[in-house]
């Protein structure tokens, strides 16, 4: 039901009808998957059927949810005189570029956080800036110099609560590595928020960093990621052959077809519109084999930075890789342990790549094997 | 106000749910909400309507007559200017 509350208008005409009994659940995951605004317009569409206590619990929420993008927005607009004032270039990515331009009203499509791209060359610039906003950074980086070396983003929280990402990459890993940043701020446009002329993502690269987010942000994909992903590739005017040019130099092309794959799955697989923008698109081996290790169980043994090792270029560079991995400062342990995160000590860091070793010994053939059967199907 | 068109502050920040309408800005904090007959007025005032063309069309949306609202309008009016959340412009 939660799928199809957040395919609301892609395709589906037929109502969709709630009980009483399957209610709670549903409102839990329409809340956690922030889909209060496409069930609101569903309801007032008459084509979400519930009862006026179902639909007053849900506006209720929703009421939440806008205040919380309200309150992100009034962040960024501060922010940004901050960031402009001190001639700091930025984009504004995800939800609060999303919502004001692939969907009809910005009340479709809630946020829970402030994602901002800044160059690696103004990092601690901006992460000071940041700070004196009033924001404390969650969690330090594992070793000095890590966040411009190899780190994707630093999430900070202030007082009320609010979450900010300032992002140096668009994700983790060998596919945050492959994009390059000079050309994502080459390839951005206006966004006029607040009476403030910002930068976002263009369409094309809106819809990149969509179908990134959408593959590799979590497992399994989230919902509204995946509406993301058809939102833009309809509302939008997304040129295939940039599209196409740009998944190709940032070696995106399986993570492309992956979510791809997964939003068309979305809208029953109708909308012929998304695997259009992709047809001729080439996902290489190597694209794929690097695709697993966020898409399989393989992200929870230290797949993911396995993988980021033999994508980090130099051998000395990724033996500074390894050693910030392995042997992170006691400051960062200690975070993560305050934060309630897994491998908080220097002995389970290391079980990771024990694990490794013992699995590399034991599981090669199998390795191969499944690389092989992925290759004959694809 | 009878002629000049009236225009949403630009740096207002707003979001609408459950029909009421809430505004935000940078550089204050708290939210202001506008409900009913107000949260109507504030949709209609992204066309920059004058005064009278807010009137009618509010007076038309609740089956009244414009003098019978203009009054309270005029004081929704005054009250969303007062706040910065709309600018009267010639």
């Amino acid at each position: 039901m939660a799928r199809r509350i957040a395919a609301f208008g892609l395709e589906d005409p037929e109502p969709l009808r709630v009980s009483e009994a399957r209610w709670p659940a549903l409102l839990g995951v329409v809340v956690s998957q922030r889909l209060t605004g496409l069930a609101e317009v569903g309801i007032r569409e008459g084509w979400l059927r519930v009862s006026s206590a179902q639909e007053a619990e849900l506006i209720g929420r929703q009421r939440e949810a806008m205040l919380r993008s309200l309150a992100i927005e009034r962040l960024l607009v501060r922010l940004a005189t901050s960031l402009d004032e001190a001639s700091v270039p930025f984009v504004v990515l995800k939800g609060a570029a999303v919502a004001h331009t692939a969907y009809p009203d910005p009340e479709w499509r809630p946020f829970g956080d402030l994602d901002i791209l800044v160059r690696g060359q103004d990092w601690h610039h901006a992460l000071g800036i940041v700070q004196n906003l009033g924001f404390r950074r969650d969690l330090p980086e594992p070793h000095r110099g890590f966040d411009v070396r190899f780190g994707k983003a630093a999430t900070h929280t202030n007082e009320e609560g609010l979450q900010l990402d300032l992002h140096r990459m668009l994700t983790l890993g060998p596919f945050g590595l492959w994009i390059e940043p000079d050309e994502l701020f080459a390839g951005t446009t206006q966004l006029v928020l607040g009476g403030r002329r910002l930068r976002r993502l263009d369409d094309a690269s809106l819809f990149l960093h969509a179908c990134v987010h959408a593959s590799l942000g979590w497992r399994p994909p989230l919902l509204l990621p995946l509406r993301d992903v058809v939102q833009i590739a309809t509302a939008l005017p997304v040129y295939r052959a940039v599209v196409i040019e740009r998944a190709r130099d940032w070696r995106l092309g399986a993570v492309v077809h992956h979510a791809v794959a997964t939003a068309s799955e979305l809208c029953g697989g109708t909308s012929g519109v998304l695997p259009r923008l992709v047809d001729g698109l080439v996902a290489g081996p190597r694209e794929r084999r690097v695709l697993r290790a966020y898409t399989t169980g393989r992200r929870r043994r230290g797949g993911l930075a396995l993988s980021t090792v033999r994508a980090v270029p130099g051998l000395a560079r990724k033996a500074t890789y390894v050693r910030d991995m392995v042997l992170p400062s006691r400051e960062f342990l200690t975070a993560r342990a305050h934060a309630g995160t897994a491998r908080s000590s220097y002995a389970r860091r290391w079980a990771v790549p024990f694990g490794w070793i013992a699995k590399e010994k034991g599981d090669v053939s199998k390795t191969e094997e499944s690389d092989v059967r992925y290759r004959r199907h694809h | 106000m009878h002629t000049s068109r009236l225009r949403r502050a630009q740096d207002a920040l707003f979001r609408s749910a459950g029909g009421d309408v809430y505004l935000a800005a940078a550089d204050r904090e708290g939210f202001d909400r506008l409900s009913g007959s107000a949260a109507t007025a504030w949709m209609l005032l992204d066309e920059g309507p004058t005064f009278a063309e807010l009137v009618r069309e509010l007076a038309s949306l609740h089956d009244a007559t414009a003098e019978e609202i203009e009054p309270e309008i005029r004081s929704l009016l005054d009250e969303l200017v007062r706040r910065g959340w709309v600018w009267e412009s010639a």
